[in-house]
């Protein structure tokens, strides 16, 4: 978590944004809790899975009725 | 004498047609209950009413005329802060927007306009379309039609309690994790969450441009299929609504529902689920199977890993759009929303990358394994009965137990915006303090002729929807 706490630190001042420690470590428990719960359904991904596939999907499951 | 303004949208254009009443005395009608309901439920941001009377006129002396602009002619309604009017401000919620004027008009006012409606104004909503409560700092809280301890719902706030109250006859709002749906679920309403990209965004404050999605909430289906059907359809301003299945008629004559199936979630699907909740969603099924419907046992995925896509998706996306703010204006947001959209800027790329990725996915296997047998899917709108406005305030309470609350509010709303399905509510009963429950039936891409279609059936063999409010109930 220490890690993650200096990444967030790194971009909140990469972006200017000046936060107390205590909020820096609040953002780092929750992207460590986003971050793990997409990690365990990403890995069902291959790299044949590209992100603007999602429109042309439901184009195609487009139901007529 | 009857009050106009309670008549739903379709009798008050039946009482157009036929010259019982002037888009005048309609519009007369919601401002004098806007002016006696609106401080109880603070649906209002913004009051047009000089402009709303004179343009009532107008429609007036049209239809006089032999003039009919569109099916809305006349009608008043009012809409969520966030869709633009060239030379007005729409605040969406914020105090950093408070003061920008918009300089193009959204293709859904463009549309509404063109259906002859009337706009009465602009409705509160949570700041940035952000929250499901109805809670806003700036504008100050919404409140629930039925009893003003309670939440609105959210982000449409503004657009649920204004309908449920009946200050206007209908209203567009957006919903991204279920902001159309929770309020009108909680204030008695019919709110369709159109397919992804039905609907233009052209003009509409985003919240986050991948599953931001337009539409309508009113007393009944034949309502919001009226506001549907004005505002639907492809835009070349918004590139998401090209290649779209035409929009359709949209059946209202279905006596019966033989040959439908709809898929019913497990009962461990349903755990969750309050018992209160769960019986008014069970006695809606009963009227449904009772129609001829089939009821089609389905089993819903985890809807934790679609949890987890669309807040990586939103959170990524906005922390984005509000970057420059973050950075300028902190003091300008409410010190909730702040939090939950910095913590956007710190999730890698690779990871916004990929939860677009599971998106396709997760959409594809609810495709196949969820809807693959059935027409419609029933689904809660909200597990839990309508909380009170103090038991979730973040602002001023917050900590684990509120966020846990807040949470659960979006349980069965979220995972459904993510695969972009439409989606309509309905209410189906009340709880043990009197709010409504609603029911949610999710069609198969840009099947929302489907869903509206069968939450009609239901409400000819129902009266939940003809159970306004106290504040709206008629004089005896």
């Amino acid at each position: 978590m220490t890690s993650l706490k200096d990444l967030v630190r790194t971009l909140l001042d990469l972006h200017g944004i000046d936060r107390p420690e205590p909020r820096i470590a609040e953002i780092a428990v929750e992207t460590d809790r986003l971050l793990s719960g997409l990690a365990s359904v990403s890995s069902s991904l291959s790299y044949h899975d590209e992100p603007s596939n999602y429109a042309a999907l439901i184009l195609r499951e487009a139901s007529h009725d | 004498m009857t009050d106009l303004a309670l008549l739903d949208l379709t009798a008050a254009i039946e009482a157009l047609d036929s010259g019982r009443a002037t888009s005048v005395a309609l519009t007369e009608a919601c401002l004098t209950r806007i002016e006696a309901h609106n401080p109880a439920v603070n649906a209002f941001i913004r009051l047009d009413a000089d402009e709303a009377l004179k343009a009532a006129a107008e429609r007036d002396r049209e239809r006089a005329a032999g003039r009919v602009k569109g099916p809305l002619h006349g009608i008043p309604l009012a809409h969520k802060d966030m869709f633009d009017r060239a030379g007005r401000v729409s605040t969406g919620g914020t105090k950093i927007l408070k003061d920008r004027t918009a300089t193009e008009t959204a293709t859904v006012m463009e549309r509404l306009d063109a259906a002859g409606a009337i706009d009465l104004g602009t409705l509160n909503m949570s700041e940035f379309a952000a929250g499901p409560t109805g809670h806003n700092v700036h504008h100050g809280d919404c409140r629930n039609a039925y009893n003003p301890a309670h939440i609105s719902g959210g982000s449409s706030s503004g657009s649920g309690a204004a309908v449920g109250a009946r200050l206007v006859f209908g209203a567009l709002g957006s919903d991204t994790g279920g902001s159309i749906r929770l309020p009108a679920g909680v204030n008695g309403l019919t709110g369709l969450k159109a397919t992804y990209g039905r609907i233009s965004r052209h003009g509409a404050v985003p919240r986050s441009w991948s599953l931001d999605h337009v539409g309508p909430l009113a007393r009944t289906a034949r309502d919001a299929a009226l506001i549907y059907k004005a505002v639907a359809g492809p835009d070349p301003r918004d590139p998401t609504t090209a290649h779209q299945p035409p929009v359709g008629d949209i059946r209202f004559d279905r006596t019966d529902l033989k040959g439908l199936r709809v898929g019913v979630p497990s009962d461990s699907d349903l755990a969750s689920v309050d018992p209160q909740v769960l019986a008014a969603l069970q006695a809606s099924l009963k009227v449904l199977e009772g129609l001829g419907a089939k009821l089609v046992p389905v089993s819903l995925p985890d809807l934790k890993p679609m949890y987890f896509t669309a807040e990586t998706i939103i959170k990524s996306e906005a922390a984005a759009m509000h970057r420059e703010w973050l950075r300028t204006r902190p003091q300008d947001y409410a010190a909730n929303v702040r939090v939950r959209i910095e913590a956007g800027l710190a999730i890698p790329a690779t990871a916004y990358i990929d939860a677009l990725r599971m998106r396709s996915h997760l959409t594809q296997a609810f495709l196949r394994d969820t809807m693959g047998d059935v027409d419609v899917l029933h689904l809660p709108t909200m597990p839990i009965p309508v909380p009170t406005r103090a038991d979730t305030d973040m602002e001023t309470a917050g900590g684990e137990r509120v966020l846990e609350l807040v949470g659960r509010i979006t349980q069965f709303t979220r995972p459904i915006s993510l695969v972009g399905l439409p989606a309509g509510v309905a209410p189906c009963g009340f709880d043990g303090a009197g709010l409504p429950i609603a029911f949610q039936l999710v069609g198969k891409p840009f099947a929302e002729a489907s869903v509206l279609g069968v939450i009609d059936a239901f409400q000819q063999k129902t009266d939940f929807h003809r159970q306004a409010p106290a504040i709206a109930r008629p004089a005896s």
